[in-house]
């Protein structure tokens, strides 16, 4: 059924026009199901701001914002880096989308100037930052039954900041971001293999330090 | 042993919280890993609750994009516009009071990035959407795209055969989308037509084993997947042993054998689950003999693979990342 690598020209192209044919009739089909087309919402707010809509862009930072300094804080453990870098991610991405192909992954593009920006930073950096425990938010912001408690929020965030930068980052993209692998892999510069390898990392190391916490919890 | 397999299995998921069926069925009978998995996801569930300072520096960017001048037709004008975009960042730059290295702001884009998902809570049928509009070119230019038609049209043949996807008795949680295997398999499909070399290829092919042996084990709970089973233990030899073992074969040496081995310890497992499915009362007789069929391949593969390896290694036998079991 499946076809060797030695087929030949016509069958190729056989299959090609078959296969296209095919995807569209899936495309078709699952198009139906399809909720909000957010992606298409961003490709008309990347393109009007490629046109020089402001307010298009500033779409885009509302939409942005949140997600990539929460990344940002949790990478850099500093409020104002967090900051300098979202924003300095912000100004680049405005002055570069002229370079921006339409159809690519505007989100992974922007995050990935924050992280070239982020390693930049740290090269410049002689000492590496203090890490100062915030202010735990309230524990009835969640179903009751997920929450952790107070006090293993503080073990949690301790043991994240503890994660070496690049395992934090890339699993800080996958669990808050929702972000493939691959797309982590693009966004940290590196392959699809070693961003799952670092993401691997960062659990089996919060599982080691969380994990016996949480049993004696529930005992 | 297993038990180690099958944690290994989850750390390095894209979602623990949701494991191939035949991960669930270990989990639904082995007290421990069903612990272990919920501490896993429990931690992670945990994390949009770790506290973020607040900040008013999303306003203040606001403010200063909303104060710059209207800037028309900049895509029309591209090639001449470019400085004058650096030097309209520069400006809004000079008065931020903390934003370093103003000079560069346009030199060090990095290249745009292909679309493969959907932004937050991705829906696995938005995501194949988004990638089948990205990747049309991609896909025409694929000179080799033969393999991945054919693994398209024969799943595709197979999920119209099988008719409407039902999730079995194991897979616990609600799949909200229409077909999830569908889903997958046309994002591992388009992932074949973009791969520019033997590994992206071979990965993409262990992705999509995966995915079938998944299935496989799935469907075997159920009786009336009796004519279906066989066709997609065929498709899974197809992909295993038509493709997979084949395009491994040109992989470059470097990094060669632990890409090897890494495939080889999925296979390994895909089989061992099979296998042991195959062993227990709680699945119908006639889904026995395709198990057993899936186990032979995985593990016959896995076999193939680490001949590759001491073949690589000068005959050499390579000493495994995983102690594997002795097998029958």
């Amino acid at each position: 059924m499946i076809a060797n690598g030695a087929v030949k020209e016509s069958n190729r192209n056989s299959s090609r026009f078959r296969f296209s044919s095919s995807c569209q009739r899936v495309w078709t089909h699952l198009a139906s199901f399809e909720n909000k087309p957010l992606m298409v919402e961003e490709r008309e707010l990347v393109s009007r701001a490629q046109q020089g809509d402001r307010r298009a862009f500033a779409a885009l930072v509302e939409q942005y914002w949140d997600g990539l300094y929460r990344w940002l804080y949790h990478v850099t453990r500093h409020r104002e880096s967090a900051e300098d870098l979202a924003q300095e991610a912000f100004l680049k991405a405005l002055a570069g989308l002229g370079t921006f192909r339409a159809g690519s992954n505007f989100r992974a593009w922007l995050y990935r100037i924050a992280y070239n920006s982020f390693l930049n930073q740290r090269r410049g950096e002689s000492r590496s930052r203090p890490f100062f425990a915030e202010e735990l938010p309230a524990l009835d912001e969640g179903p009751a039954e997920q929450v952790m408690s107070r006090e293993n929020l503080l073990l949690l965030q301790r043991a994240v900041s503890k994660l070496p930068a690049d395992f934090r980052a890339a699993f800080l993209l996958r669990v808050e971001e929702g972000l493939s692998f691959r797309e982590i892999g693009d966004i940290l510069a590196t392959t699809e293999e070693t961003a799952r390898w670092r993401v691997f990392k960062a659990r089996q190391k919060l599982m080691e330090v969380l994990a016996p916490q949480l049993d004696r919890e529930k005992l | 042993m297993k038990c180690r397999e099958i944690k290994y299995f989850l750390l390095g998921s894209e979602s623990p919280d949701q494991p191939p069926a035949g991960v669930q069925a270990h989990l639904a009978v082995c007290k421990d890993c069903q612990e272990w998995q919920s501490r896993l996801v429990q931690i992670e569930m945990n994390l949009p609750f770790l506290p973020v300072p607040q900040t008013a520096a999303r306003s203040t960017l606001l403010k200063r994009i909303a104060a710059l001048p209207p800037v028309a037709g900049i895509a029309e004008r591209e090639p001449k516009s470019a400085g004058a975009r650096v030097e309209m960042t520069s400006s809004v730059l000079t008065k931020s009071t903390r934003v370093a290295d103003k000079s560069s702001a346009a030199e060090e884009l990095p290249a745009t990035i292909p679309m493969a998902a959907a932004p937050r809570s991705p829906s696995r049928v938005r995501a194949v959407l988004a990638t089948l509009r990205s990747v049309e070119p991609g896909l025409r230019r694929f000179a080799g795209g033969s393999v991945a038609a054919a693994i398209l049209l024969a799943v595709l043949g197979w999920l119209v055969l099988r008719g409407p996807h039902q999730p079995t008795q194991m897979q616990t949680r609600a799949r909200p989308d229409p077909d999830p295997l569908l889903a997958s398999i046309l994002q591992r499909d388009l992932r074949l037509a973009e791969a520019e070399n033997a590994k992206e290829r071979v990965l993409a092919l262990a992705d999509l084993a995966e995915d079938l042996s998944g299935e496989v084990q799935g469907l075997a709970q159920k009786a009336e997947a009796k004519a279906l089973l066989p066709a997609l233990v065929d498709n899974y030899r197809d992909v295993v042993a038509k493709c997979l073992v084949e395009v491994a074969k040109d992989l470059p040496e470097q990094g060669r054998n632990d890409i090897l081995n890494s495939i080889g310890e999925r296979l390994q497992i895909a089989g061992r689950l099979a296998g042991e499915l195959a062993q227990t009362n709680r699945i119908p007789e006639s889904s026995k003999k395709p198990l057993e069929e899936l186990r032979k391949i995985a593990w016959h593969a896995d076999d193939q693979l680490r001949a590759l390896r001491i073949e690589a290694l000068g005959n050499v036998p390579p000493t495994p990342l995983v102690v594997r079991e002795e097998r029958p």
